[in-house]
């Protein structure tokens, strides 16, 4: 190669035109990479941080309290056998966390009708949620965690806020009195100024031993893993609840207990749903641009080496009138053009790199620079591949 | 030594095809000079092209020391024996009058200070001033160019040289210049000179003068 490097230090311009071309080319296909890249970690966060709830309701979707939740469908979500007969497929538990329900029961306290409500957490009875109109005012030492312990304690009304404990009298298939130390007490309006809340657990045992059963007013829980949704309905959701129906039409269940499905199982992903497609839709789209980049980069070494090698016609004829054959004559082209390319390529990743932190898009890289250094090739053959009197036509 | 033997070529286009040399048969020896002098479009330029190898005869050979140029790999023929000198667009743009000098020695691999060490001494012996040895072919003019493509031939050691009107855009003083150098290449380094002229006074101080006319060999003085 003659001279190459005195040749290519001799025109910077053109060499720099080369460099930046090539940077370009690489820069753009990395940038998008890393458009890509980006909506995919937006992706994950997004599946790894949105909650996404799943709830028991009627069949239309439109009620997801006060049911009559059977215990059966209790132990799909808590799996515990005291709620009811436990179900070989019954893997709920792998797919779903923070399990949030409600229960409840009616309850005599000296002679007068209250009604016993037992929650997982303060969540689960809307009344007391953020908003619901409800306060509660704790006693020294307790607070909101308490609910998802197994105490004997209450919250009681305002009214019964001079009482240290209560005694419950719970009339059932047997009649079971507990004695609940009052641990907080409840202001607020509202229907419901006659009702005790305490723990899940408490009110279980207590309806447990006056009823051998429990029924849960309502269930929901969150996903574990947002992932595995779909994986979830067809393996475990669908075999014991409906999907929502806004015709609220009865499905056939198919097995002995039920003719047909009692419950629906809505799941509130749309959120997640519309937040991952549009994400979805971002990456495709920086996608389509990086393949749309790798393709130019052939068209891009195309012209470069059209511009190039019309530049350098007479210094080609010239080459090879002097004796160089025209495979050199296109090796020492081609050994230039490589050289800046690399250079290009290489600035425009040291620079990203440096600049975005995320390991390069090799392959899609090695493409495009096969592209450009194929359409730059294509240039150079369609110069120097011309019959001889042709290429030599500018200088004889 | 160069032989036409019965060389005949056709430039075909689309439309029609046109004789550039008809039967031409010659015998060029070393250590001579020839003048082909001929009207524009004659066949002069074409003749050498044929010898330089840039062209194949339509019919007939072109032997270079017995070998048929048709047969043998041109661009090494060339690259040994042959050197071509145009009228301008001689030298490389972007090197030195010493590194186009140098050129046929490093594409044949010579060592690059051994070859830049020959390339100026043959700058020397055109009589080119050391202070243009450095210069870019833009900062000569016409009659310096032209010797730093005869530099060129004398570091690549040709037997044979072919130059196309190479006075053809210099003054009389310089042309003169350049044929003597064109002329001590012949009678002192042995090697067989053909310009292609059109200048009388080329021919004059030539050791052979051929003219053709039409395609054809009319003239030998």
């Amino acid at each position: 190669m003659p001279y190459l490097i005195t040749r290519m230090r001799r025109r910077p311009m053109r060499c720099l035109l080369s460099i930046i071309c090539a940077a370009a080319v690489c820069g753009a296909i990395f940038g998008l990479f890393a458009g890509e890249r980006s909506m995919d970690k937006s992706i994950d966060a997004v599946y790894a941080e949105l909650p996404v709830k799943c709830a028991i309701t009627n069949l239309r979707g439109t009620r997801s309290e006060g049911l009559n939740i059977p215990g059966w469908a209790v132990n799909l979500f808590f799996q515990d056998e005291r709620y009811g007969p436990s179900h070989p497929e019954t893997i709920f538990l792998g797919y779903i966390k923070e399990v949030s329900a409600q229960t409840s029961i009616q309850a005599l306290i000296a002679q007068k009708p209250y009604t016993l409500v037992g929650l997982t957490d303060r969540g689960a009875a809307r009344e007391l949620a953020d908003g619901g109109g409800r306060i509660i005012v704790w006693r020294e030492g307790y607070d909101e965690s308490f609910f998802s312990g197994d105490e004997s304690g209450c919250v009681v009304p305002n009214g019964l806020s001079q009482l240290e404990s209560v005694t419950v009298e719970v009339a059932g298939v047997e009649t079971v009195t507990a004695e609940l130390r009052v641990i907080g007490t409840y202001f607020g309006t509202g229907d419901k100024a006659n009702t005790i809340y305490c723990t899940w657990e408490a009110v279980c045992d207590i309806e447990l031993n006056a009823n051998h059963g429990i029924t849960a007013s309502s269930l929901s829980a969150v996903f574990s893993d947002n992932r595995r949704i779909d994986e979830f309905w067809e393996k475990c959701g669908s075999k014991y609840f409906a999907f929502v129906d806004p015709e609220g039409v009865p499905q056939e269940w198919g097995v002995t207990m039920y003719r047909y499905y009692p419950f629906a199982l809505a799941i509130y992903d749309d959120t997640l749903k519309s937040t991952v497609a549009s994400l979805e839709q971002s990456k495709i789209t920086f996608m389509i641009f990086g393949d749309i980049m790798t393709a130019l980069a052939l068209v891009f070494g195309f012209l470069l080496g059209e511009l190039i090698t019309k530049a350098r016609e007479q210094e080609l004829a010239l080459q090879y009138i002097l004796g160089l054959t025209k495979s050199r004559v296109i090796a020492e082209v081609m050994a230039e053009q490589l050289t800046l390319s690399l250079l290009g390529f290489g600035l425009a990743i040291g620079l990203l790199f440096a600049a975005i932190g995320i390991s390069p898009p090799w392959l899609k890289i090695a493409i495009a620079a096969a592209a450009q250094i194929i359409g730059f090739l294509i240039a150079a053959l369609r110069a120097v591949g011309k019959k001889s009197p042709e290429l030599t036509k500018g200088v004889e | 030594m160069i032989v036409l033997e019965n060389v005949s070529y056709t430039y075909s286009d689309k439309s029609r095809k046109t004789d550039a040399l008809r039967g031409v048969s010659y015998t060029f020896e070393e250590g001579r000079l020839y003048a082909i002098m001929g009207v524009s479009g004659s066949g002069k330029s074409t003749l050498l092209s044929l010898i330089a190898g840039l062209r194949t005869p339509t019919v007939g050979r072109v032997l270079i020391d017995g070998e048929d140029t048709a047969e043998i790999d041109a661009c090494r023929l060339r690259r040994d024996k042959i050197s071509v000198i145009y009228q301008e667009l001689n030298l490389f743009p972007l090197l030195t009058a010493e590194e186009n000098a140098a050129y046929p020695l490093t594409i044949k691999r010579t060592p690059r200070k051994e070859a830049e060490k020959r390339a100026r001494a043959c700058l020397e012996r055109v009589e080119l001033k050391p202070e243009l040895f450095g210069a870019l072919p833009k900062k000569l003019s016409g009659g310096e160019q032209q010797r730093v493509a005869i530099a060129r031939t004398l570091a690549a050691g040709s037997k044979i040289v072919l130059a196309d009107e190479p006075t053809g855009s210099l003054d009389k003083k310089n042309g003169d210049n350049i044929v003597e150098i064109l002329q001590r290449l012949a009678h002192e380094e042995k090697a067989c000179v053909i310009v292609v002229t059109h200048d009388p006074s080329v021919a004059q101080r030539a050791d052979e003068t051929l003219t053709i006319v039409d395609g054809t060999i009319e003239e030998k003085q």
